[in-house]
């Protein structure tokens, strides 16, 4: 329910942008999680982008709002969708 | 009539979105997100009327209908309402409901405040069975999901508080609490559900008053990727007028306690998900001629499994297992043995047509007549029938 909607704009940004994995071990659809330069965080575990794309966090862990943007369509969205969000563009689009 | 013109407001933003056009999109309006959704089923089944009262002819009276508004006052700050109709044979016929509106203010990761109308946690699945979207399956496992309580235990009008808080290596843990009071109306679902689970002993002869209900739910996502228990609880009483042997006035109290235990896996396109249900009754039916006591503790389990072949075809499957009377599973002390259980095997195939509308078929092998409703089928001699379903969900 929390985000029927994406927010675009950010405070704190996560930026999620695909970057083809160049390593032997990447698959087609292999995803990178970023964030802006400017987010206190050092690391971003998968359990931590879940659950701010899902709703369940609001906030990075020293309290600053953290909102997300995302790529709206295409191979690369639902490569990320299913990698860390353990849903469909379908699911998460009526979540 | 009003609430044919809301439904038809409703259809026309829908139209509008562009839904049919094959070109869907989330509206905004100053601010406000604007989310709908109309899925429309059509059911059939042989031998008995199940989950309408006209299944055996096939039917179209069955359909679901909603449209939600929400808008951030703050980063913190959120409210939301969602109208909801639907239509299951007799029960429903499109009567427009507030489904769920709330405010929503977070305080912390860890806590949320809600007040207004708040789904109830009640499994996994309870909070998120108005979105047709999320699942393969179009009937959810009856033995815990009832569809004819679904308008009686999807909200209650209280307050919450809920969060998620950080286990760190363990994983995180979600929870929430609610207290409120559930709105009972006879037509939508709850009398035809009552007087199933009474068998005809005494019908529902008014309106039924829930004092609080209680709440809570917990979900441990632990720390193997995917892989999710879940325990919620919900207890409240219930007093319902009702009509014992067609003539004597009396009434009915209820104490009522459901537990749910659940697992749930998600990987890759697999999602497996098992769940488990103690709810128990404890009934004081007091007439003129005296009272009577009861109990009776209703066993409800399912597994379920569905995989995403494809972005355009899901597979799907669940075994639901009921049985009204834990202390009597072979139907001793029923009018017909098979009332006493219910074992549904169910096959589901979705196709995603876009992101925004969903083709569903579904097929049911059912043995027991647990979930059959006397009053549609007072002959239910047959342990075994099938029924079928199709739907196609358009959602913006």
């Amino acid at each position: 329910m929390y985000k029927r909607k994406l927010r675009l704009m950010l405070t704190r940004l996560i930026l999620v942008t695909a970057i083809p994995l160049l390593c032997s071990q990447a698959t087609a659809g292999g995803v990178k999680v970023i964030t802006n330069p400017s987010t206190s965080v050092e690391t971003v575990d998968d359990n931590l982008v879940k659950n701010i794309f899902l709703g369940k966090k609001k906030t990075w862990p020293n309290g600053d709002h953290a909102q997300f943007v995302i790529l709206s369509s295409g191979d690369t969205h639902k490569s990320f969708l299913q990698t860390y969000v353990k849903k469909s563009s379908a699911q998460f689009k009526n979540y | 009539m009003k609430n044919r013109m809301i439904m038809v407001f409703v259809c026309c933003v829908l139209a509008c979105s562009g839904l049919f056009s094959g070109s869907a999109l989330a509206l905004e309006a100053g601010g406000v997100d604007i989310h709908g959704f109309v899925s429309q089923g059509f059911i059939f089944s042989e031998d008995y009327e199940y989950l309408t009262n006209n299944s055996k002819n096939g039917s179209f009276e069955y359909n679901e209908i909603g449209i939600n508004f929400s808008k951030d006052l703050s980063d913190r700050l959120r409210l939301g309402i969602q109208l909801f109709s639907r239509d299951l044979g007799d029960v429903g016929n499109n009567k427009v409901t507030v489904d769920w509106a709330y405010g929503d203010y977070r305080v912390k990761d860890w806590l949320g405040i809600r007040a207004g109308r708040i789904k109830l946690p009640l499994g996994f699945y309870n909070e998120t069975r108005d979105i047709d979207m999320l699942r393969t399956n179009v009937v959810m496992p009856q033995s815990i999901y009832a569809d004819l309580l679904r308008d009686t235990v999807i909200a209650a009008n209280g307050v919450g508080l809920y969060g998620n808080i950080d286990l760190y290596a363990m994983g995180s843990l979600d929870y929430q609490l609610v207290a409120g009071s559930m709105n009972i109306e006879n037509e939508n679902g709850f009398e035809k559900f009552f007087n199933v689970s009474y068998k005809g002993m005494f019908v529902i002869d008014g309106h039924s008053d829930s004092e609080i209900t209680y709440a809570g739910g917990l979900r441990w996502n632990t720390p193997l990727d995917g892989l999710s228990l879940g325990v919620s609880a919900l207890t409240n009483t219930v007093d319902s007028p009702v009509l014992i042997g067609g003539a004597l006035k009396g009434k009915n109290s209820t104490d009522n306690t459901a537990y749910t235990v659940g697992v749930e896996y998600l990987w890759e396109d697999l999602t497996v998900a098992a769940e488990y249900q103690q709810y128990q009754v404890e009934y004081t039916l007091t007439s003129p001629m005296g009272s009577a006591k009861g109990d009776q503790t209703t066993e409800g389990y399912y597994l379920s499994a569905a995989y995403r072949f494809t972005d355009l075809f899901s597979l799907g499957a669940y075994y639901s297992v009921l049985y009204i009377d834990k202390d009597d599973k072979s139907g001793d002390n029923f009018a017909f043995a098979n009332d006493a259980w219910e074992k549904d095997l169910a096959l589901s195939l979705r196709f995603d047509i876009n992101d925004y509308t969903a083709f569903k078929v579904e097929g049911h092998h059912v043995d027991g007549t647990a979930r059959v409703n006397a009053t549609d089928n007072p002959i239910r001699s047959e342990d075994k029938f099938l029924y079928g379903v199709a739907k196609v969900t358009f959602s913006f």
